[in-house]
């Protein structure tokens, strides 16, 4: 097994509201090992961003990191001040960014935002931080000719590639990368992807991979949790996770993705919307949309199982996974829900 | 069956502003070619699918084609008229046949509206439906029709109080209550979450079946395409490359752009990595290459395509505009 960077251990973070207490992410555990990748998979408002930003303490303002740890390297991120995690900012864990066209200063030239990142955080005089910056935009396949350029001067997918060049700028040992292809066509997202994965190769980083989209996952990780309402409904392995599923709301979410090979099926969509975490319904979160529901779900919350190695489910239903499976795979059994 | 849709040989340019200086010295505006000869028709009841790079004219096509922008050449034909050079109370009456539902159901809909209004409105414009409870029902039904059931609930419910797949059935439901003959549908599902894909997705297509109205569905993605429409065109550079009927399109895509296009596909399959057939963006519609648009970018490409622009021509239920078909 591989040395592991980054390890979070039930994690909660809390967002004051007007309407009270909103539980974004409650009770998340996950890690990320040296050179690998880890999807964090879910619908909108499941928390994926919020557990992914916390780790470099991007959050707002009325956010609150409630308990658990954020363990890099041995070191637990929230108990450090903000200027020491400052320091790790670019240096140890860096971001790309989800839409690429807000991320950059639109007053400076892509050159001198990429340098200012360099300079603020290593001591090399501005000349070994241009070499620097000449060989990133090589990297990820800009012409260095155009390190003077603004950034309105490149298009969406061109921008998103000079993001990427200011991630890997300090050789960060973790990336975190926020959809980072959610607002580029296919060609350019195919492109991106690729070259995302080379470079990783290359320079041994770790990412942790946030989207909605399981394409984009199975291009990229090598483990997967599936997060829903603010927890892990389940994880481990990608190949676990995209050939033995075994909660509902995974194989749900596979159903409803467009394929284009074999025979164009219905897609199949989840009904209803997840809920509303101010108040959450007690029991399983998911029950209300869960054609499996049993009693026992509207009572008590699911554990988190180890099925297989590495393999971890949180669902009460898990003794009947095979019968679940093979259901789950018809739209009959998704529309008898009624949709809230 | 007779299209309701017939469009040909439709241009739509840009010109770029001229500055003070260009103006003295007279030089040549440039102007942006963003539609430049698209021919295709559309029957009651099926869908069209326009599947292309961001850039390559695929959204104009579809605003021109319900008439908010004007073309600047070519012909529209819509229920046997042409609509092309409409203005005035005609452009608006064919507008109450022609709608359409836009990316973005986060921006579309007037925040300070009730959803009631926000459908009632089209039809107080367009003087449908005689009596305000008329009115309601028929807004009612439009409710009903696109899935947010009850209908009473929503009614009073403003666009925040609404999830990013309800709101899109709203922008949806806004489109029918007019009954148009024409809907076009502008990558409706990219800003929702794949669960609520599916279920946008499903709805459309059996709209467009059942109230046998001529769809036009846009997007980059061809795997979302698949699921809406029968026949599909791929646009390249401002100009339609291949159309046909979309299974035969997926299965066995002939222009070397619909090929590039088609394995860049996102996919869900471990064993399966998207490929990259064509590097680089597609060049900027204001300097078209010279002789076939996609030869700077194609790996097929052969001398007569730097020279000479391919003729669209037919193979089996195709078209395609490539010289390696001639």
């Amino acid at each position: 097994m591989n040395e592991i960077i980054l390890s979070v251990k039930d994690l909660k973070i809390h967002y004051a509201t007007k309407r009270g207490l909103l539980k974004a992410v409650d009770g998340v555990t996950f890690s990320v090992a040296k050179s690998q990748n880890l999807g964090l998979v879910g619908e909108s408002g499941c928390g994926k961003t919020t557990a992914a930003k916390s780790i470099l303490r991007l959050l707002p303002k009325n956010a609150s990191i409630a308990g658990g740890e954020i363990l890099l390297k041995g070191h637990d991120l929230t108990k450090l001040p903000l200027e020491e995690i400052r320091r790790l900012r670019w240096q140890e864990v860096s971001m790309i960014p989800q839409s690429a066209m807000n991320a950059l200063d639109p007053v400076y030239t892509v050159g001198e935002q990429i340098v200012e990142a360099i300079k603020a955080h290593s001591h090399v005089t501005h000349k070994e931080a241009m070499e620097r910056v000449n060989y990133l935009f090589d990297l990820v396949g800009i012409s260095p000719k155009r390190i003077n350029d603004y950034p309105h001067q490149f298009s969406g997918g061109m921008k998103q590639r000079v993001t990427i060049a200011m991630a890997l700028a300090l050789n960060p040992s973790l990336i975190l990368a926020d959809e980072p292809t959610t607002a580029l066509d296919v060609i350019v997202q195919a492109q991106i992807l690729k070259r995302i994965r080379e470079l990783q190769e290359a320079i041994g980083s770790s990412m942790i991979m946030v989207t909605h989209d399981m394409s984009v996952i199975s291009e990229t990780c090598d483990h997967v949790a599936v997060m829903y309402a603010g927890k892990v409904a389940e994880s481990g392995p990608i190949k676990a996770i995209f050939e033995e599923a075994c909660h509902p709301y995974t194989l749900g979410l596979r159903n409803a993705f467009p394929s284009i090979f074999g025979e164009a099926k219905r897609l199949i969509s989840i009904p209803g919307t997840p809920p509303n975490l101010i108040s959450p319904p007690p029991g399983c979160l998911f029950r209300p949309r869960c054609p499996f529901a049993v009693e026992i779900c509207s009572v008590q919350e699911p554990a988190m199982v180890e099925v297989s190695l590495g393999h971890r489910v949180a669902c009460h239903r898990i003794d009947k996974v095979d019968e679940i499976r093979e259901m789950a795979a018809m739209e009959e059994t998704w529309s008898k829900i009624q949709a809230v | 069956m007779e299209p309701i849709v017939k469009v040909s040989d439709l241009k739509v340019h840009f010109s770029g502003r001229r500055g003070l200086f260009q103006s003295l010295i007279r030089s040549e505006i440039k102007r942006v070619k963003a539609v430049d000869g698209v021919s295709f028709d559309i029957v009651p009841g099926e869908a069209l699918g326009l599947a292309g790079e961001s850039g390559c004219g695929k959204t104009t096509t579809a605003k021109t084609l319900v008439r908010l922008y004007k073309p600047t050449a070519g012909e529209i034909q819509f229920e046997r008229q042409n609509v092309a050079p409409l203005e005035g109370r005609e452009l608006r009456e064919f507008r109450s046949k022609a709608q359409m539902v836009f990316q973005d159901p986060y921006e579309s809909l007037n925040p300070r509206f009730k959803v009631k209004q926000i459908l009632i409105e089209p039809l107080e414009i367009h003087g449908l439906c005689s009596s305000y409870a008329e009115r309601t029902k028929r807004v009612k039904d439009t409710l009903n029709m696109v899935g947010l059931k009850p209908p009473e609930e929503f009614l009073d419910r403003f666009p925040h109080e609404m999830s990013g797949g309800q709101r899109q059935r709203v922008a949806i439901a806004r489109a029918l209550v007019l009954r148009p003959k024409l809907l076009v549908a502008d990558e409706p599902v990219s800003m929702l979450d794949v669960s609520i894909r599916a279920g946008i997705l499903n709805l459309l297509s059996e709209l467009i079946r059942d109230l046998k109205m001529a769809g036009l569905y846009i997007s980059h993605d061809l795997s979302l395409i698949r699921y809406v429409c029968q026949k599909t065109a791929i646009m390249y550079l401002g100009r339609i490359v291949e159309i046909g009927p979309t299974e035969e399109i997926i299965r066995e895509p002939r222009h070397p752009y619909s090929q590039a296009l088609l394995a860049a596909v996102p996919v869900v399959d471990l064993d399966v990595h998207s490929r990259i057939e064509v590097e680089g963006e597609a060049p900027n519609p204001i300097d078209v290459p010279p002789g076939c648009r996609f030869h700077p970018r194609c790996k097929k490409a052969l001398e007569i395509c730097r020279n000479e622009a391919p003729p669209m021509v037919r193979v089996g239920n195709r078209s395609v505009e490539c010289h390696l078909y001639v």
